[in-house]
Order: C-alpha cells, then sequence, then structure tokens
C-alpha cells in the first residue's frame, strides 16, 4: 500500500487491457474466426455494407452482443458495489445486500411462470420487484427512530431471504418440464443467447446510472465517513444516499433482468482495486468499471470456451470469487 | 465569528436533559473552553451547536443571526475526536474532504483545492505524511490530520472536541500552541472540549463549565476563564481537591496552573 501510485498509467493499461480482451473474445471461441476477418466484418458492419455468412453471423450477432452485455453487467455491478460499500461504510457489502438481486429474480422467475419465458414479459417484473426490493429495505429499515446504514443492511438481508423464499415457491409450482429448469438455469446466470434487441432495452440503464454513479465518486467519499461527519463537513447526506441506492439498484436490477443472478462481482472487483488505487471514490470507481468488465469477460470465455457444455456464469463467479475473496481479505487494509 | 447560545436545552430522552440551559458568549478571534468529567454531554453540547442535533429549546446566534446550518457550515471548522476509518484513505485525501462544502456533487478537487491542502499541511507541519496512509499513523500524527481537515476551507470558527486528549506531553503543547496561534495571527474563534483544566487556564479566554448538581440535574457556569476555574468549582464540578498555582517560566513571564491535591 506504501507504493507510489501513479494512477493514469492505471487506467491506459486498464483501458488497453479491457479492449484486447474484447477484441479476441470476438475471434477466438468453438467457431474460430481469424482476427483479419473479425476487422473486416466489424467495419463492414459499422460502415453498412452488408456482410454475409457464417463468419458474420457468428462475430456479429452473436459474440459481440454477448462480449458488451458481458462488459457492461460486470462493470455495471462493480461500480454499484464500489458505491453500495462506500455509502454503508462497510467493503463487505454488494449490491445482492438490499435485496436487489432476489427481488429482481423473482419477478423474472414469475415471469417465465406466467408466459413461459417472453423475453419482454421476464424484465419488466424483475425490475419492477428489483425496485421494489429497495423500497421493502428502505422502509423496514426506517422503522425505528434511531437509523444507521448497519439498519439498512439488515433490513436488505431480510428482503432478500424473503425473496428467496418465494422463487422456491415459484419453483415448487413451476412446470418441471419447461418451465422448472428455464427458471432454475436462467437464476445461475448466463450470458448465452444474447441478441442486440435485450442489449438496446437494458444498455441505456446500465450506461446511464454508472455514468451518473460515476459523476457523483468524489461526493462518496464524503458519505463514506457516516452521516454526522458528512453533515459536520457541509453535505447533508440524506437525499444523495437516496439517489446513489437507486442509481445502484437501477444498474444491478438491468443486470438480473438479462443475465440472471451474476453475484461476487460486486463485491470482489471493488476490493482488489482498493488495494491498487487506495481508498479514493475518485480512483475506485474508475478501475473498478475497467475490472469488471475485464473479470466477468474472462469468466464468460471460460464458460464458453472451455468446456463442452455451457457452465452458467453464476457458478463459475461464486468459483473464482471465493479464492479471490479470501486472497483480498488477507490482504487488505481493513479487518486488521 | 461571534458566536452566541441562548438557553440551550437538550436530551436524547425526555425523562433525562443532557444540556440546561446553556448560555454563553464567544467573541470573536477567542477562545472558549468547555470543561467537565467525562459523559457529562461535552460532545453533545458541540453536536448542537453545529447543528447535527436540534436544540430542543434555545437557539444559536452567529455574529449576531440565527444560526442556519447551510448558511453558516462553511465557515466553521469541525474536529471530532481522531478516530480510524473504514477505509484507508491517504493524508492527502482525507483532508481534501474538508473542502466538501465547496465541491459541487458533480465535481472532482481542482489543482487549487490540492494547492490549499498541501499549504495547510505546511502549516500544521505534516507536509511529509501528505501521501501516508491515514491507517499508519500515530495518535498524535493522526490528530494533526483531522485538525487540517477542519482548517483547509480557511474556517471563522474551529470546534474542537478533545483535540489533546489522547496526546503525548509534547504533542498536546504542540496543539495548544497550534490552537493559540489560530487565534491570535487568524482571528478564528475557538471553541475546545477538554477535560483538562490547566489547559484551559493556559489558553482560554471564557470558559463554560458543565456539571451536575447534589440532586443530579445538568447545571452549567460561564465566564471569562480566570473567574470560573478556581479551586472551588474544581471540587464542586470535577469532585477533586485542587490548587492553582502561578509558574515563573525561564524568561519571567508567568502562568497560572492546576495541580490537584487529592
Amino acid at each position: 500500500m506504501g507504493i507510489k501510485r501513479n494512477n493514469g498509467l492505471l487506467y491506459a493499461l486498464l483501458a488497453i487491457s479491457l479492449l484486447a480482451l474484447m477484441f479476441l473474445s470476438l475471434f477466438i471461441g468453438r467457431y474460430t474466426v481469424p482476427p483479419g476477418m473479425v476487422v473486416s466484418i466489424l467495419l463492414g458492419k459499422i460502415s453498412g455494407i452488408t456482410v454475409t455468412g457464417t463468419e458474420a453471423t457468428v462475430v456479429w450477432d452473436i459474440r459481440l452482443p454477448r462480449v458488451l452485455l458481458c462488459v457492461m453487467v460486470g462493470a455495471g455491478l462493480s461500480v454499484a458495489g464500489a458505491a453500495f460499500q462506500g455509502i454503508f461504510q462497510n467493503p463487505l457489502v454488494s449490491p445482492d445486500i438490499l435485496g436487489v438481486s432476489y427481488g429482481a429474480g423473482f419477478g423474472a422467475a414469475l415471469g417465465i411462470l406466467f408466459t413461459s419465458g417472453g423475453a419482454g414479459m421476464t424484465m419488466v417484473p424483475a425490475f419492477g420487484f428489483g425496485l421494489l426490493s429497495v423500497l421493502l429495505a428502505y422502509t423496514i429499515s426506517r422503522i425505528k427512530k434511531v437509523t444507521s446504514p448497519v439498519s439498512l443492511v439488515l433490513a436488505g438481508m431480510i428482503v432478500g431471504f424473503f425473496f428467496n423464499a418465494l422463487i422456491s415457491l415459484v419453483k415448487l409450482v413451476a412446470d418441471t418440464d419447461s418451465q422448472l429448469p428455464a427458471i432454475t438455469y436462467w437464476l445461475m446466470g448466463s450470458f448465452a443467447n444474447t441478441t442486440f434487441a435485450e442489449l438496446s432495452l437494458i444498455a441505456p440503464l446500465i450506461v446511464g446510472g454508472t455514468a451518473v454513479l460515476l459523476l457523483l465518486r468524489w461526493r462518496m467519499n464524503i458519505l463514506s465517513m457516516g452521516d454526522e461527519e458528512a453533515y459536520s463537513l457541509g453535505i447533508n447526506p440524506g437525499r444523495l444516499r437516496v439517489a446513489i441506492i437507486a442509481l445502484a439498484t437501477v444498474i444491478t436490477a438491468a443486470s438480473v433482468m438479462v443475465s440472471g443472478i451474476v453475484g461476487w462481482v460486486g463485491l470482489i472487483i471493488p476490493n482488489i482495486c482498493r488495494m491498487f488505487t487506495g481508498a479514493d471514490h475518485k480512483h475506485l470507481l474508475p478501475a473498478s468499471l475497467f475490472m469488471g468488465g475485464m473479470f466477468l469477460l474472462i469468466l464468460d470465455f471460460i464458460a464458453r470456451v472451455v468446456t463442452v457444455a455451457e457452465i452458467p456464469i453464476g457458478i463459475l463467479t461464486a468459483i473464482a470469487g471465493v479464492p479471490l475473496f479470501i486472497y483480498v481479505y488477507k490482504y487488505s487494509g481493513w479487518g486488521r | 465569528m461571534e458566536v452566541e447560545v441562548r438557553n440551550g436545552h437538550f436530551g436524547y430522552f425526555r425523562q433525562e436533559d443532557i444540556l440546561t440551559d446553556i448560555s454563553f458568549r464567544l467573541p470573536s478571534a477567542q477562545i472558549l473552553t468547555i470543561l467537565g468529567q467525562n459523559g457529562i454531554g461535552k460532545t453533545t453540547l458541540l453536536k448542537c451547536l453545529l447543528g447535527i442535533l436540534p436544540w430542543q429549546k434555545g437557539r444559536t446566534l452567529i455574529d449576531s443571526e440565527e444560526m442556519n446550518y447551510k448558511k453558516h457550515i462553511n465557515r466553521i471548522g469541525y474536529v471530532p475526536q481522531a478516530y480510524r476509518f473504514v477505509f484507508p484513505y491517504s493524508v492527502e485525501e482525507t483532508v481534501m474532504m474538508g473542502l466538501a462544502g465547496k465541491i459541487g456533487a458533480f465535481s472532482l478537487p481542482t489543482g487549487k483545492d490540492k494547492e490549499q491542502v498541501r499549504s495547510v499541511l505546511a502549516e500544521m507541519g505534516i507536509a511529509h505524511l501528505q501521501k501516508r496512509l491515514c491507517s499508519q499513523l500515530s495518535g498524535g500524527q493522526l490528530q494533526l490530520v483531522f485538525m487540517a481537515r477542519g482548517l483547509v476551507k480557511n474556517p471563522e470558527l474551529m470546534i474542537l472536541d478533545e483535540p489533546e486528549s489522547h496526546l503525548d506531553y509534547k504533542n498536546q503543547i504542540l496543539v495548544l500552541k497550534m490552537l493559540e496561534r489560530l487565534t491570535r495571527v487568524r482571528g478564528i474563534s475557538c471553541i475546545i472540549n477538554t477535560h483538562h483544566p490547566d489547559h484551559a487556564l493556559r489558553i482560554s479566554d471564557v470558559t463554560l463549565m458543565q456539571g451536575r448538581n447534589a440532586s443530579g440535574e445538568a447545571t452549567s457556569l460561564f465566564g471569562p476563564t480566570a473567574d470560573i476555574i478556581t479551586e472551588d468549582n474544581i471540587k464542586r464540578f470535577f469532585e477533586v481537591e485542587s490548587k492553582i498555582i502561578t509558574i515563573e517560566r525561564s524568561d519571567h513571564t508567568k502562568f497560572n496552573t492546576l495541580v490537584v491535591t487529592l
């Protein structure tokens, strides 16, 4: 931690690595497309020339939306995680904390149950219940006169358990031949079968939410000192905290809508980044954005290339997340 | 900045009043010390002053007008008792937070803000700590960082919660001298909580003494420091016998101090 930091160089490295990984993901896969052809397909599509053939379909219609979604979800969840950790003064929380993931998960499961999986019909309830779970958590945390950030964390966990139970209920009544596998598979998280239509639906939410959080990043330092400190430093923390929670929730719900519950990313990535950039959110958020994108991209690459049967990404993030978390827990500054 | 409190009352629960009928007036560029035993409500009083806690009765006047959080907070530097943060912020990052009221919600600190942080660190004599993490500092260094954070916005009033309580002798004197200089040279008014009557005697102009009477009710005294810190009052408020003595330094200047004789 005592090393002199050069954040400009760090950003440049992160950005270049992310772009390189994205490009690699386009031509490496079960169906290999030569790099030169990837470039010509991309250039052709962007300039409006019709490019046809299997390669074009693989690169443009299958891989590109998947890669973009992967980066967006990884970056969004990591920024949301860093924001949650900052405002709750707790490096051990993540987007799951407010029960958002489980609320959204329940909504989508309901959608599958009633419509047998029409894409739009899973998204609307996922988003609605994601937001509902935050509102619930927020309301529960305020039933006592004296509130602290910890009461909100606790309330979020309670809401998470509640929606988890409801998800089990949906699974119980779901049709075991078609709906149950669909729900189970979707809940485990996957980037397979991403289309540009899906992408265009959630991209504004994730990109917009992340952009505003990035703009607010220095203010997060003040909120991370606690309410009384913020107040004495000249900042009224109440409304700002609610705004940041809402933005991080929008990002999380949008991610869950298209890719299921992808856990661990929002918890681990900010902690790893903090070891490089220090605690200042001015640097922590941009670094989390790049690292989160890369992390999911690598895991998704493993998911679709290394194994014959595609492993759901949620399982991989958990498997990779646990050892990483233990490492971070041992070497990071907190909890000494 | 002139600060006046008129008949301030506060209690966390309805039955028990922590602060009853607090009144004082601190003229510009003077030092007020608030004295009292641990747990008597000194920190609560500072929070009421800042507007973090609301007076249940009474009011605060700043330069003869009603205290208004939005209007006045950026002219007041608050220094809490030093504590360790959850996140490992560096000294520079921590002190920068003192400028929060001047940096917009969607903005980042500018080069000018960084310059201001650097100059306050130099003024406090801790420029060499700029890049260090607060988690690696000693208690005395951390206290100076907190003071720098309160001072960086060039306040007209500094409110400090027991700034010298966890320091060794050398650092205690360092902090007291720093406060005297801020007041005499830069004209900043200071309000300082302390449980050391001898420190109050050394630097303050006026003193508010908080305590409880025989029936357990909160009570307080206010006046010029020399009139308030007397052997009688120390016995009443601190429950110890003491003697106030005048000491002559080697350069023939004199000062009063208090020695506990029991």
